[in-house]
């Protein structure tokens, strides 16, 4: 018995393992600025949407991960073989402009890391971008990604700073259910950024396309499930003491966050003198983990779609389009950030706000997918989280919508954001 | 000539000109080289679908489709189990390309007007079919812009991938086998697992096994994955004791035994003996299958001995002289076992001087002697000189050369 159970553990621990990479990859530049901002500019006013977005994050990963076992196909084949050739052009579009966001974001994240050490943006950026390339493209990266996880465990600088600097947990936790916040463009802003944060296009593919790879079976799937859950509350308890951080340290004293080493002094109470080295570190490794990742998840959802050759060990010949795309990506990424006088806070949110719109289209192609039974024979989503499912997509399009009224209304009133 | 793309959503009419429906589907023959079009789905506008014959329609002068009795009086067809829906189970999917060993997405499919029948010749793979499908396609021509087209013969087309049921293949299951192992194993690791696991399942337990050792050990565990106990152990069993002990050794320790069980006994005896080396030495990377024969017989008997033992092993390179007690004495390459004079006496004939190696070398150590010596073959040896397995040459050559070449899972997440 103890043998069997033994065993259990141990088979569910060798798949879990890597699947935190896609946890932390999920708190890329973009996650760590986004919950700074939203901490800092609006104190705890945003937790209620976090939690909200944990259960709809573990909803639609659940999705995403039960349609690779099922399938064994990724979701742009899935799109392709089911709408045709036209539909997964827009979709791809939106996945591609939506990852293009995510790497200019990244980088952004590189710059302002390593700013904080006085490096300038024009050595960090095109260093980083080329050592990501390298990387990537030799095929050391999996050495690597071990690496980087391992430098993850900054995370617990928030979590270990969350719980020093002694936030009012009564308030904390009321706000977990009270929902708060003004009809502003700046809150709704912040609300559709972490909607774009937390819920990424780019991960609905990721999840999909690495139980694929895994060959996890259907029977099997229960396993993955559970690491697929597991994920999702850990990345969000680690967006929530981003929060509640940067509440307790900086909101309370009405610091708002406008570059990168503002946001690092929310890990003073841990750190002290060295929070800005410990936040620089951590946002560093971060963003290359993520810039590492991204581009090519958009470069193999294009060539899954149209049937074109792709591999990181194949060959600008062999496989020109993969090759292409994902250095363009990396490439075009690099350079936005290099453009002089740039906000790398105000981009990488910017990044996370077009995410969050472009979302619902990536979406709402996996939900219906996910829902039939002629693709997903009984595995196919049950009625309730189907409509957990649609509800998330409801709120993402109507938060989307309300920020683009309001901001019309505002500058049509003359008034300023 | 018509594509299929051109085809879906076309209007049907009837007699009188009105538009009973949409044609969204073409059901052809699934086992026939160039099949013609049977039936086609006609989709209502209340949203119904009917499955109307071929001949119960008229294709006019330009184009215009239409019944050619009321569509009450227009008999249903019957689909037989190989018929092949193109729109819904072709059309955007991957299928398998043999000629080509690639895995490709069908863009579009390929119509001929033969004897007023629609006949399907072949498949595009290539960019300018997705434009067409775009509407690209003639802008961009007339822009200058032109991309060699693809096609490939609908005949060659040998396996359709089709819902959660998994590869569906046209045609009988031989053809694909008559491909190299290599060759298979290429197409098998451009499928995900699922579905190469299905391919791996429809060969013979022989080809199986060439086909698996054709991959990296890592694709090996997951191939092996998609196979119940049975099936894998009759591919193991035709696998190299050696490569099948690498396989199992990767594996999880419960799943590696079931499989052993359901193996022949004598073969899973072998095998688990070498799954008791460590990896990375002599014993890890030999193989205990061999041939051997005594010292005093003459070589005429010598040969008649090699014949007997000859089926039951792998390649046959050298002929090992082994006392009673297993110790190795000698060895005789096969040409020497056939040129020599037939009445003499194996002793007097074969090589006293020997390399060997200690089971417990390491296998760079093992590959080396290989290089320097020339050998086709290494025989592995414990410390009273008794012969264990042997090393062959293409073991050493993974072992000096990465295994970067060998067929790996296809993505980054591995």
């Amino acid at each position: 018995m103890l043998k069997l159970l033994r065993l259990r553990l141990g088979f569910a621990l060798g798949i879990v393992g890597p699947g935190l990479i896609a946890a932390m990859a999920d708190n890329d530049a973009g996650g760590i600025t986004t919950f700074s901002v939203a901490g800092a500019t609006f104190g705890y006013q945003l937790v209620w949407v976090l939690v909200l977005l944990t259960v709809s994050l573990a909803i639609t990963q659940e999705i995403g991960a039960r349609t690779g076992a099922v399938t064994g196909k990724g979701l742009a084949a899935l799109i392709r073989e089911n709408y045709g050739v036209r539909t997964t052009l827009y979709a791809m579009l939106a996945l591609l402009l939506a990852n293009q966001a995510t790497t200019v974001s990244e980088f952004a994240g590189v710059a302002a890391s390593l700013e904080i050490f006085g490096v300038p943006r024009l050595v960090s950026v095109p260093i980083a971008a080329a050592a990501v390339w390298l990387l990537v493209t030799r095929g050391t990266y999996k050495l690597v990604e071990r690496v980087f996880l391992l430098f993850s465990l900054f995370y617990l600088a928030y979590v270990a700073s969350g719980v020093l600097v002694a936030p009012p947990w009564g308030e904390v936790l009321r706000s977990f259910v009270l929902p708060s916040g003004e009809l502003s463009p700046d809150y709704l802003l912040m609300v559709v950024a972490v909607i774009g944060t937390t819920i990424t296009p780019w991960g609905q593919f990721f999840v999909q396309a690495y139980v694929v790879d895994k060959g996890v079976t259907p029977e099997e799937y229960p396993v993955t499930r559970l690491e697929v859950l597991a994920s999702a509350l850990i990345t969000d308890l680690i967006s929530l003491f981003i929060i509640v951080t940067t509440a307790a340290t900086l909101h309370v004293h009405g610091i708002r966050i406008e570059e990168a080493r503002d946001a690092a002094r929310a890990l003073a109470p841990l750190a002290g003198p060295a929070a800005q080295g410990l936040f620089a570190i951590g946002l560093l490794n971060a963003s290359l983990l993520a810039a590492s990742i991204v581009p090519l998840s958009s470069a193999y959802a294009v060539c899954e779609a149209f049937g074109w050759e792709a591999g990181v060990n194949r060959s600008f010949r062999e496989a020109p389009v993969f090759n292409g795309l994902y250095t363009a990506t990396v490439a075009v990424g690099a350079l936005l950030v290099l453009l002089p006088g740039l906000p790398l806070v105000g981009v990488i949110l910017l990044a996370q706000t077009i995410n969050g719109i472009l979302l619902p289209i990536i979406l709402i192609f996996a939900l219906q997918l996910a829902r039939r039974p002629e693709i997903m024979g009984r595995y196919a989503t049950g009625r309730l989280q189907h409509a957990l499912a649609w509800i998330t997509a409801a709120g993402t399009i109507s938060a989307s919508l309300l920020l683009v009224i309001v901001t019309l209304v505002g500058l049509v009133l003359g008034s300023g954001g | 000539m018509p594509f299929v793309s051109e085809l879906l959503g076309r209007p049907v009419r009837d007699a009188a000109g009105r538009i009973v429906g949409k044609l969204t589907d073409i059901i052809v023959p699934g086992e026939v080289d160039y099949p013609t079009v049977r039936a086609v789905c006609l989709t209502t506008s209340d949203g119904a679908t009917r499955l109307v014959p071929w001949s119960a329609l008229r294709v006019s002068g330009d184009d215009q489709i239409s019944l050619a009795q009321p569509l009450e009086e227009t008999p249903e067809y019957q689909p037989a189990e190989q018929d092949l829906f193109l729109a819904r189970q072709v059309l955007d999917r991957q299928i398998i390309d043999i000629n080509g060993t690639r895995v490709v997405r069908v863009n579009d499919l390929q119509l001929t007007r033969t004897n007023g029948s629609l006949r399907l010749v072949s498949v595009d793979v290539s960019t300018p079919g997705l434009l067409r499908r775009l509407g690209l396609e003639r802008p961009l021509s007339r822009l200058g812009l032109r991309l060699p087209p693809r096609v490939i013969a609908w005949q060659d087309i040998n396996a359709v991938e089709s819902g959660p049921s998994g590869v569906k293949l046209k045609v009988p299951r031989e053809d694909l086998a008559r491909l190299h192992p290599a060759d298979i194993a290429e197409i098998v690791s451009q499928l995900d697992q699922y579905h190469g696991g299905e391919v791996l399942r429809s060969l013979d337990a022989e080809k199986a096994a060439e086909t698996l050792g054709e991959f990296a050990p890592d694709l090996q565990v997951a191939m092996l994955e998609a196979l119940d106990n049975e099936q894998a152990a009759d591919i193991l069993e035709e696998m190299d004791p050696d490569d099948a002990a690498d396989v199992l050794g990767d594996m999880r320790a419960e799943r590696a035994e079931a499989i052993l069980a359901a193996m022949d006994a004598e073969e899973a005896r072998d095998v688990r003996e070498l799954l008791g080396y460590p990896e990375n030495t002599a014993g890890g990377i030999m193989t205990n299958e061999f041939v051997t024969v005594p010292p005093d017989v003459t070589v005429a008997e010598a040969i008649e001995l090699v014949r007997r033992q000859a089926a039951e092993v792998g390649d046959l390179f050298y002929i090992y002289v082994t006392g009673p007690d297993d110790r190795l004495l000698g060895v005789l390459s096969l040409k020497e076992l056939i040129l020599a004079d037939p009445s003499a006496r194996v002793w007097d004939v074969m090589h006293h001087d020997l390399v060997t190696v200690d089971v417990r070398r390491p296998q760079e150590e093992v590959a080396r002697l290989i290089a320097k010596y020339n050998l086709l073959a290494l025989p592995v040896v414990d410390e009273e000189r008794r012969l264990l397995g042997i090393v062959t040459v293409d073991d050493a050559i993974d072992i000096i050369l990465p295994v970067a070449w060998k067929k790996r899972l296809p993505r980054i997440f591995h």
